[in-house]
């Protein structure tokens, strides 16, 4: 008991950690990226307006005093209002929060169904030709853009069949395309991992002794490879997990999905530090608590790992 | 000066019935707050349908009837407007000169000269003052000529929601006189209903406003039957959407594509010659045609024919590589010259790929042009400050929303702070045109205006831009000009 609660302890830590360092470093890459003052007063407008706004934001104080109140101000959990749309930032950037949820979730659990099964099927017997050609597609797969498949998409589903919408929150059925999306982008990768993972596996101790004992095809994969090759795709899926929840930007952007990744563009181009700040605070802490969980789920898995104290 | 134009309301023929959904490349950041957004693009595109302002500048840079009527100069530095009877905002506060007054009140304030109407569109203004119900004086600081043109960037929003509510809340829930209401805004769609009391009462019941940045999903968005209207395609997606019998209109923009020259730093473009010369090292008739497909126009001075103060007589430069050469060689660049230039790509149709097309054109001639693609938030402040670091940097000559040409003249001759270009002569006849309130003398010095300027290329003039529309089946009533939309004529059959 007394581990588990210094370990949850050290995960704390570590979770103010990383949120102290990345609120850092943003905070000094943003005042070096350009002055918002300049952006809100428009395109010649009298140094005077500038230096009005800027002190209206704070922007005139120095740059240590800005960083101690900017520090005040997060230990609140107040990241003030955008400076594009008055609204108080964190609020702002929540209101997006689901939809960039519904979208990664959908998005994992298809490329999960999709890649697993594709990626056993591969890895179960590497050599065989029609195995080989699947293989090449997924390479090919690979180097697409989800731009590119986000339109493909588009123009089979909604412009020549027209069975489904393209623009989000023009019906029940507006999370398919972006979806589909995704997880054909995410999925080739998942697959080579797992086809590669699963040939790894056959190559084991383990596995020969037990198909040297006469177990069937199918008991090899399901009880010998497959738990092994999990990890590795456990792995890779909590990293697609993490980096859907920072938006998926050019899905987003394809089919105005209100995402995250589109909320972050915008305050960027804008210069509004705040919503930036909030958005990347609150992607940076759903990472750790995916990569908190996904810990738990290989301690789970992997037997060697529960005897560490995680 | 003359009162110049009494329009007419538009009479609805039927009830609004049917929803249009638009999609364009971006919605307002600032929402509905029309104060804090520049007067073109995004903003224009949603706030056409909410508001309204005093007057409109038509597409031959005439200046309309809007809230008001008639107006004319009281002395020197005072407008008189009568304003339209009848009016109301959406949600049933009566325009009149109050609504006016409390427009320009917030305008003039400390807080309303940190927005951008405010600060850069109409910095001049200092008050108004209630005549009678419907009549409001405006006045400005210096003699001002085209106040009433000028006031065509300014959006009247409904005074008492406007002070109940504050900016910030206001711009979640935006009141003004247009043909529709809001109904609701997020950064990916604003919807809206017909405001059936609007003096443009519209014939559609809903308006929908969708962002698609990427010119293809909305293209794709209007083929699939999503949109009913595209606002913003690319010259090479004419012919996909004819084919799939889209209405495409080509609207001429207030706007010529140029790459201006930072003159004051000194250096090689310090020299007419070489100025000139690049001018006519470049084939704008064939960008135009192969890049505009023959929608734009090769650019033959600052302005476009849309645009008051426009000189047919200017023919501009003619592609000349000889007369090019000629000149560099007696500017004493005979063997060469290399020039580097900060562009922003993205503002307008095909503007990347015309910027590769001037580099090879002026790569015939011996020049090398060496571009950096600087995003908006980078071009501004050295726009701001004149702190370029190259010759040359991306500036189009804008008329819109005023459509006068006094307005890039006063940004490319002298800009009052970071100018690139200065000329006493040409600056004198500028700031004459500015307060000659007399309409004949003052279009005559800005016909002067455009003769001198295009001689002294402060810039490489490239081609007057184009809006490009399409409009899916059944679409009717379409029209825009000075790129706002006319909404409320809009209804799908």
């Amino acid at each position: 008991m007394k581990a588990r609660l210094k370990a949850v302890g050290s995960r704390l830590l570590q979770l103010v950690v990383l949120l102290g360092t990345i609120s850092t470093t943003l905070f000094l890459l943003l005042r070096l990226s350009g002055d918002p003052a300049i952006l809100l007063a428009g395109e010649g407008a009298s140094p005077e307006t500038i230096d009005a706004i800027r002190a209206d934001y704070g922007f005139d104080k120095s740059l240590l005093q800005q960083y101690l109140m900017f520090l005040w101000d997060i230990v609140r959990l107040d990241f003030g209002r955008s400076l594009v749309n008055s609204q108080p930032a964190l609020g702002f950037v929540l209101q997006y929060l689901p939809s960039t949820l519904h979208l990664t979730f959908l998005a994992v659990f298809f490329n999960s169904i999709i890649a697993i099964p594709a990626g056993v099927w591969l890895g179960a017997k590497p050599t065989q030709r029609r195995r080989k050609i699947l293989s090449t597609v997924v390479s090919v797969a690979q180097g697409t853009p989800a731009y590119v498949i986000g339109l493909l998409l588009i123009q089979i589903f909604s412009v020549w069949l027209g069975w489904l919408p393209s623009i989000a929150g023009t019906g029940t059925w507006a999370w398919v395309l972006p979806t589909a999306t995704l997880s054909f982008a995410l999925a080739p990768n998942l697959i080579r991992v797992v086809a590669a993972s699963v040939e790894d596996t056959t190559r084991q101790d383990y596995y020969r002794t037990a198909k040297a004992n006469g177990a069937a095809p199918n008991v090899l994969l399901i009880k010998h490879s497959l738990p092994n090759a999990l990890l590795s795709t456990t792995s890779l899926l909590g990293a697609q997990f993490a980096f859907l929840l920072s938006g998926a930007l050019i899905t987003e952007y394809i089919f105005a999905w209100p995402g995250l990744g589109l909320i972050l563009v915008q305050s960027i181009t804008n210069l509004d530090f705040p919503t930036i700040q909030a958005t990347v605070f609150v992607v940076a802490y759903l990472v750790f608590i995916v990569n908190l969980l996904m810990d738990q789920v290989f301690r789970l898995a992997d037997p060697r790992l529960r005897r560490s104290q995680l | 000066m003359a009162a110049l134009m009494v329009g007419a309301s538009q009479a609805p023929v039927s009830a609004a019935a049917g929803t249009i959904t638009i999609a364009v490349p971006g919605l307002p950041p600032s929402q509905g707050n029309p104060f804090k957004e520049g007067p073109g693009t995004p903003g224009i595109h949603t706030y056409a349908a909410i508001f309204d302002a005093l007057t409109r500048v038509d597409d031959k840079g005439i200046v309309r009837a809007r809230l008001a009527t008639y107006w004319k100069t009281v002395n020197s530095t005072t407008w008189r407007f009568t304003l339209r009877q009848g009016v109301k905002f959406s949600n049933g506060e009566e325009f009149n000169a109050d609504a006016v007054n409390d427009t320009i009140d917030f305008l003039v304030s400390a807080d309303g000269r940190k927005t951008v109407i405010g600060s850069t569109e109409l910095p001049e203004l200092t008050g108004a003052k209630k005549v009678s119900e419907y009549v409001v004086d405006i006045t400005t600081k210096t003699p001002d000529a085209i106040l009433p043109a000028k006031l065509a960037a300014l959006y009247i929003v409904a005074p008492k929601a406007w002070k109940t509510a504050g900016q910030d809340v206001f711009a979640k829930a935006p009141i003004g006189t247009g043909p529709f209401k809001v109904d609701s805004i997020t950064t990916t769609r604003i919807e809206m209903s017909a405001f059936t009391g609007s003096w443009r009462e519209p014939k559609a019941a809903k308006l929908v406003i969708i962002p698609l940045a990427d010119a293809a999903s909305r293209l794709q968005a209007l083929q699939s039957g999503q949109v009913n209207m595209v606002a913003g395609i690319n010259p090479d997606q004419i012919a996909a959407a004819k084919k799939s019998k889209a209405t495409v209109i080509s609207v001429p923009a207030p706007q010529v594509m140029s790459l201006a020259f930072n003159v004051t730093a000194g250096g090689a473009v310090k020299d007419v010659r070489v100025r000139q010369a690049l001018n006519y090292a470049v084939d704008k008739e064939a960008i135009a045609n192969g890049l505009l497909a023959g929608k734009g126009k090769a650019a033959t001075q600052g302005v476009t024919p849309v645009v008051y103060g426009y000189n047919k007589a200017v023919t501009g430069y003619q592609y000349d590589p000889a007369k090019a050469k000629e000149l560099l060689a007696a500017a004493g660049y005979a063997s060469g010259l290399t020039i580097a230039a900060d562009i922003t790509v993205g503002s307008f149709p095909s503007d990347n790929l015309i910027y590769q097309a001037v580099k090879a054109d002026l790569a015939k001639v011996g020049v090398t042009l060496n571009y950096t693609t600087i995003t908006f938030a980078q071009w501004l402040p050295q726009y701001n400050a004149n702190s370029w670091k190259g010759e040359a940097f991306g500036l189009s000559w804008n008329s819109a929303p005023r459509g006068d040409s006094s307005r890039p003249y006063a940004i490319f001759v002298c800009k009052p702070v970071g100018a690139f270009y200065c000329n006493a002569e040409e600056d004198a006849l500028v700031k004459k045109a500015a307060t000659e309130l007399n309409a004949a003398k003052r279009l005559a010095i800005l016909k002067e205006v455009a003769v001198k300027v295009t001689a002294s290329a402060p810039a490489l003039y490239i081609v007057e831009q184009i809006d490009l529309y399409a409009l899916g089946k059944g679409v009717k009533g379409f029209s825009a000009g000075n790129r706002s939309i006319t909404y409320e004529n809009i209804y799908v059959n």
